[in-house]
């Protein structure tokens, strides 16, 4: 008798509990954001992070876990207006639509790329574009969503969660007013928030602003469970924030990073506890390291992405500047005339062989990247392609002596000096973090070497 | 009745129990945990400043500041690397073990290259000072410009063809520094840079106009400004537009990229209508296996074209052309280049 008791005390408990607590759902709020143009670590260095490809590979292993995954992006796709950030705007919302986002807020390096691109994409990309606070004026049809509200609905829980999006207003700029119109956030948000609070049981902002604004969002409004927000952010590991209840946090700049937010929902907690059924989890920043495998779909996109800038010749295309003072480059087979041994010696440093490997990496046609691995490139007489400039291929004399043909008509002007400031045009902390200058010059140093001297003209 | 409560008494107690143990247990192993920290000489990195202002520097210019620890700590202490967020290099210049009492230094470099404004970089100095594994080393200030110039760069926006579009730059000058514009020019043609007279001092302001633009199609190029100041010699504001006949379309080329025989690509063009008068009449395909559907936008008037190819299209590169012929004079065909490869 007791032991019947017993068990039915234990069966009852556990039916109860069950009840009440129900049976979770786990949800992942994915989040990524001001990717700037960086679709891929350039390869530069070893241990880069970031790129669209362990992107992939790191949502599709939370898709394998089976849980419901919710990817959303912030906004700046690129970092400004021309062919090549056109281009990029183009593949990275590809790429955007085939990790399954749901949506896309719009920043202001994203409207930069024009209206047209903009109109473009919103009706053609099944990420749904995202700002409840601006407007776009242009005669180009645009798609903009105020919010977004996505319900689920399985076996266990239903629940709804609606996403929000501002564009901070001291991010316009004057490559942007002619076409976009930016209400202040907090208007805006005030009477969508109204709105969805009763219709959602999360809501979640993507806040395109400065790290203290969305604090100050994050006061006025606690019904937002979730701000995710940064401008600028370098290190988002360290820039989670809590105002009350409400998490702020970033993916940081240049698709580095991914940020996680966990939530377990229950919708047998909701006659009980109100509103609060949506219990935060963790929120997780992680570094795309080479952990994460390069997925071959983006891989091939890549490629793609290549293929276009080839096709397109947009190398050629770029536009060149006058250099100062007349000066135009002479190439490195004139100054191997008479400097012979220096040129040699060249020659067999990273300076001299720097154009393969871009090619070796299939970069050649990129202007982003040929820019430090040629000589003079956005110069007039600098490098423009390889059919017309293989005297210009590679870090040649003349990306840190300056142009030379002042010198070779007249050798006994000054000409030359040089510090090692010039070096840090291309080994910046983004390309060449472990630069410096002493290590460094010991590759390259030239050996001396004794000219006959020429009598003047 | 008896037995029912005494056996649901020990249910709640077992759940209160439970609910608390795991605090206990936690409570206890840090306990533990207190105790062997006593016993182990833990190193203890202090820095002489944590944050470093280098007040205002001008463009092109850079900083170097060094900033020295110590290890206050009974233990040995390692530095197991610096790490600097992007714009500033970081350095550790002393040896990266040091004993009690023993002292270092970490030497940080900010270039400012051509960034221009506010400035706040971080330095993570990692060590195995427990209470300190990741020490934020912070550098703050702000660079500015002999010569500003704004915009930084101009956009025109969509102009007719046919119309003119003036916009205008001012250049601010540091007042001290005495510095001159010597010129302002851009070698396209169809721009001509007025000055406004009305200038304050120590400020100038143009006109920059693009004249009746012959080309449809977006247009760029640079407005160049020289000045007397050696850091800023030659400042050039690119500019940009483009200009609209009777109808805009884009994407300008469709590309399918590469994929495998007999996956189903599809390729979008938009056509908006600036001249409501003008109307589609045909559409060509090269080579004829390039299939496409006409639809309109949601009532916009605007035009969606889905281009996609047959299925039995052979392994290989793709290179054919879409023309849309239409009834306006200025435009009456449109060519939009396809390109792609099918893979076996």
């Amino acid at each position: 008798m007791k032991m019947y008791f017993g068990c039915l005390i234990i069966v009852t408990f556990i039916f109860i509990s069950t009840k009440i607590y129900g049976s979770a759902t786990d949800l992942l709020i994915i989040f990524s954001g001001e990717e700037l143009g960086n679709l891929e670590p350039c390869g530069c260095f070893e241990g880069q992070i970031g790129g669209i490809s362990r992107r992939y590979a790191l949502i599709d292993s939370f898709r394998k876990q089976k849980k419901i995954i919710l990817p959303v992006s912030l906004g700046d796709l690129t970092k400004s207006s021309g062919r090549q950030e056109v281009i990029k705007m183009e593949i990275l919302c590809y790429a955007l639509e085939r990790m399954d986002y749901i949506l896309h807020n719009l920043g202001e390096k994203d409207l930069e790329v024009g209206p047209q691109l903009i109109s473009y994409l919103s009706q053609t990309n099944k990420v749904a574009f995202l700002s409840s606070n601006v407007q776009i004026t242009s005669p180009f049809p645009t798609k903009i969503n105020k919010y977004v509200l996505k319900e689920y609905v399985d076996s266990k829980n239903s629940f709804k969660i609606a996403f929000l999006g501002i564009l901070s207003k001291s991010f316009f700029n004057n490559n942007i007013s002619d076409f976009v119109n930016i209400i202040e956030p907090i208007k805006a948000l005030e009477l969508l928030v109204k709105q969805l609070h009763d219709k959602a049981n999360l809501i979640i902002l993507l806040s395109h602003a400065p790290l203290g604004e969305s604090i100050e969002i994050a006061k006025l409004f606690p019904e937002i469970g979730l701000i995710i927000t940064g401008h600028g952010i370098e290190e988002p590991k360290d820039s989670i924030t809590y105002v009350n209840n409400t998490a702020i946090v970033s993916s940081g700049t240049g698709g580095k990073y991914i940020g996680v937010a966990e939530y377990s929902i229950n919708n047998k907690l909701a006659p009980l506890y109100a509103k609060v059924f949506t219990k935060s989890k963790s929120v997780e920043i992680i570094p795309l390291d080479n952990k994460y495998k390069d997925s071959l779909e983006m891989v091939s996109l890549l490629k793609d992405y290549q293929q276009m800038l080839m096709d397109e010749d947009l190398l050629s295309k770029t536009p060149q500047m006058p250099l100062l003072n007349g000066l135009s480059y002479v190439g490195n087979l004139t100054c191997g005339i008479c400097h012979k041994l220096v040129y040699d010696h060249w020659s067999k440093t990273q300076h001299g062989v720097s154009y393969n490997t871009l090619v070796n990496k299939g970069h050649q046609y990129d202007p982003e990247c040929i820019r430090c691995h040629t000589t003079g490139y956005g110069f007039i007489s600098g490098f423009l392609n390889y059919e017309n400039n293989q005297n210009l291929i590679n870090v040649g004399c003349e990306s840190c002596h300056g142009a030379g043909s002042e010198h070779v008509k007249n050798v006994s002007n000054v000409y030359g000096v040089t510090d090692e400031s010039i070096c840090d045009m291309c080994h910046d902390n983004e390309h060449s973090p472990e630069f410096q200058f002493k290590g460094y010059w010991e590759r390259i140093k030239h050996p001396k070497e004794f000219l006959k001297k020429l009598p003047n003209p | 009745m008896k037995e029912i409560r005494k056996y649901l008494l020990v249910l709640i107690c077992i759940l209160l129990i439970s609910e608390n143990s795991y605090y206990i247990f936690a409570a206890d192993n840090k306990k533990i945990e207190n105790v062997i920290d006593e016993k182990v000489e833990k190193p203890n990195l202090v820095f002489e400043e944590q944050t470093y202002d280098f007040g205002r520097i001008y463009i092109g210019e850079s900083v170097n500041h060094g900033f020295k620890f110590k290890n206050i700590g009974v233990g040995e202490l390692v530095i197991n690397n610096v790490k600097s967020s992007c714009g500033c290099t970081a350095a550790l210049v002393s040896k990266n073990k040091l004993l009690k009492d023993e002292e270092g230094q970490v030497d940080v470099k900010f270039n400012a290259g051509h960034y221009v404004g506010k400035v706040t970089k971080s330095v993570i100095v990692n060590s195995n000072d427990p209470e300190n594994l990741k020490y934020k080393l912070i550098i703050t200030g702000e660079v500015i410009e002999e010569v500003s110039v704004s915009p930084k760069r101009i956009n025109f926006g969509i102009i007719r063809r046919g119309d003119s579009c003036t916009k205008s730059i001012e250049i601010k000058i540091v007042p001290e520094l005495k510095i001159e514009v010597k010129k302002v020019e851009s070698p396209n043609p169809y721009v001509t840079i007025t000055q406004n007279k009305i200038s304050e001092e120590n400020k100038y302001s143009y006109f920059v106009t693009i004249n009746k633009y012959d080309y449809i199609g977006k247009f760029n190029g640079i407005v160049f400004i020289y000045s007397s100041s050696n850091k800023q010699e030659r400042i050039d504001v690119p500019f940009s537009g483009e200009v609209v006949g009777d109808l805009t379309f884009y994407p300008e080329n469709l590309y399918f990229g590469s994929f495998k025989k007999g996956q189903d690509v599809k390729k979008t063009i938009i056509i908006n209508f600036v001249n409501k008068e003008v109307k589609i009449e045909k559409i060509e395909t090269e080579p004829s296996n390039i299939n496409y559907i006409v639809s309109e936008l949601n009532n916009t008037g605007t035009k969606k074209i889905d281009v996609n190819l047959s299925k039995d299209t052979t392994v290989g590169k793709i290179t054919g052309s879409l023309k849309i012929y239409t009834n306006s004079v200025i435009q009456p065909v449109i060519n939009i280049p396809i390109n792609g490869e099918i893979k076996g």
